[in-house]
């Protein structure tokens, strides 16, 4: 069903997303012609079209197995910090003393730079894929575990009072009114994991490895090969993006129930 | 009706309760607050009664207990002559007070809640679901999400969704407190006319006197401070009953003398 105030947004979100293809489009293309021009110098900013073909020659040279390896880690590390945070998140807020005290250790948690502890980890992990997934993990956790307890806490006691009235155990309870109405706050939380994760991800690797999309972005930033290294770049972004934008396309589906827009 | 065929399979006793020495005191960090001192009354099965009282007399506490959603500090709840502990969701079914539907289902999803948690097969939780929506005057509002309904309709979904339960005791709290007079009195009477078909025990809380004593055979009148039973009117005016039996002096009478009782204490 699209009532009239639906499509009014179905136009207007039409309409941004021509701004936002413009707003790449047309500096690419400006750039473009100001490598061509020569107003710009190539070697530092090469062509778009350049980069275009860079990338080509990157899949040639076996890009895809880099990305394989960079998304094996993101991914394994996604999940492993989205389900033992949740859990975590849910055990720690059975206690309400038990999740403030917690609440204030993580919020200090949130607040340091994840970086710090790089060398920690290579010093006691290695630099294997252990020691990136582990980063990952580390650096997207702690904003799982809050989102749970928070959203946890913000549970309408009146419909779990309802649920168990009709006889709902407490597995049902659990799946069907705590997890659902916590599902918007999972998701935006999900969201921002994400991307502390891959930063974690690419960092370890930028730091110290063999192989992955961290490891081609800090040696292609090494050796000047600019036209590369953006086209990494480029990849990498383009991957982030995508991913979040599925995210966020998820999170819309509930603006119907939830009447955000 | 199959909701018919499925009373009718249990005996005539089902939906009676008992309530004795009941009394609850809350633990606040001022100290105790006595809720409920000594309640006890029965309500026979296939009755429909009314708890009346000033605001804070208790009667939301005591429809928790009836529920078995909250132990009371003394006393017990017998339902069919076997003392209870626990909600008991194959004979009672609750109707809160701000109607409590899962915001992120439609309408037909949260009528058959209920079915969902007892593993009943989605086309059967459909068919029963719908059904249930007709009974309450909104088939065509299966696909409405609660906010995309009026105060009086999110009302009548739960009360479809307590129906579909097929309770023989119904609890319901102030389920029409949202609503304008008119359209209090017009739910009240579709309230009856479904009632009459089903015909179980009902324990209705309200504020409002005429919708009391309109619904009930007998109104329990409660005061506060502890909150206890001061008085059990028995209702004795013929059924089934048009609204306009509320004009007529027998209902006045009734109506007048309840409120004369809350007003003395
Ligand atoms: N969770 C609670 N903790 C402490 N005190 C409570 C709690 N719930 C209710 N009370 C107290 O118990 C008394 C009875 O409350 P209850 O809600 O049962 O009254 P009520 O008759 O339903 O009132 P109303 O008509 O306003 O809904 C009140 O004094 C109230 O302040
Ligand atoms: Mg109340």
């Amino acid at each position: 069903m699209s009532g009239p105030a639906t499509d009014v947004h179905t136009v207007r979100a039409r309409s941004d997303a021509v701004y936002v293809a413009g707003l790449i489009v047309v500096p690419i293309l400006l750039w473009e012609v100001a490598v061509r021009a020569g107003i710009l110098q190539s070697s530092l900013a090469p062509a778009p079209s350049a980069v275009v073909t860079a990338i080509r020659g990157l899949f040639e040279d076996g890009l895809l197995y880099d990305l394989r390896v960079t998304a094996t880690y993101v991914i394994v590390a996604f999940l492993l910090a989205l389900i033992t945070g949740t859990v975590l998140g849910v055990v720690l807020a059975q206690s309400e003393r038990v999740a403030q005290v917690v609440r204030g250790f993580l919020t200090f948690l949130l607040s340091i730079p994840k970086s710090l502890f790089l060398p920690l980890f290579i010093l006691i992990l290695g630099i294997g894929a252990l020691q990136k997934i582990a980063f990952g993990v580390f650096s997207a956790f702690a904003v799982i575990v809050v989102a749970t307890m928070v959203g946890i806490s913000t549970v309408d006691q009146n419909l779990l009072q309802m649920a168990r009235s009709q006889g709902a155990s407490r597995a049902q309870m659990f799946v069907k009114v705590h997890l659902r109405s916590m599902a918007p706050t999972l998701l935006e939380a999900a969201r921002i994991a994400m991307i502390l994760n891959i930063t974690g991800v690419l960092i370890a690797e930028m730091y110290v490895s063999r192989e992955g999309l961290g490891f081609l972005i800090s040696s292609y930033g090494q050796t000047f090969q600019v036209e590369r290294l953006l086209g990494v770049i480029a990849i990498t972004s383009l991957i982030g993006i995508l991913f979040n934008e599925f995210l966020r396309w998820c999170d819309k589906r509930q603006n119907r129930w939830r009447g955000g827009v | 009706m199959s909701g018919n065929a499925a009373m009718e399979t249990k005996s005539t006793s089902v939906g009676t309760i008992e309530v004795s020495g009941v009394s609850h005191d809350y633990q606040t960090t001022k100290g105790k607050v006595a809720a409920l001192e000594d309640i006890s009354f029965s309500a026979p099965a296939g009755k429909f009664i009314s708890l009346v009282g000033p605001s804070g007399c208790g009667k939301s506490s005591l429809l928790m207990v009836l529920a078995g959603l909250m132990t009371p500090t003394r006393g017990q709840v017998r339902l069919d002559g076997r003392v209870t502990s626990g909600p008991q969701p194959d004979q009672v079914a609750v109707a809160f007070q701000d109607a409590c539907l899962l915001p992120w289902r439609s309408s037909l999803d949260n009528v058959s809640f209920p079915l969902e948690l007892r593993g009943v097969s989605r086309s059967e939780r459909e068919e029963q679901g719908r059904q249930a929506l007709a009974k309450v005057g909104l088939s065509g509002f299966a696909d409405r999400y609660p906010r995309e309904l009026s105060g009086g309709m999110r009302q009548r979904v739960a009360v479809a969704r307590a129906l579909i339960q097929r309770p023989s005791v119904l609890l319901m709290d102030e389920p029409f407190g949202a609503l304008d007079e008119q359209t209090r009195m017009d739910m009240g009477e579709e309230l009856l006319s479904l009632w009459d078909e089903i015909r179980n025990t009902v324990i209705f809380v309200t504020h409002n006197l005429t919708e009391a004593v309109y619904l009930s055979d007998e109104v329990i009148v409660m005061a506060a401070g502890p909150g206890r039973i001061i008085e059990r009117v028995t209702v004795d005016l013929p059924r089934p009953r048009a609204i306009e039996i509320t004009e007529t002096e027998e209902f006045l009478h009734l109506r007048n003398r309840i409120w004369r009782l809350i007003r003395s204490h």
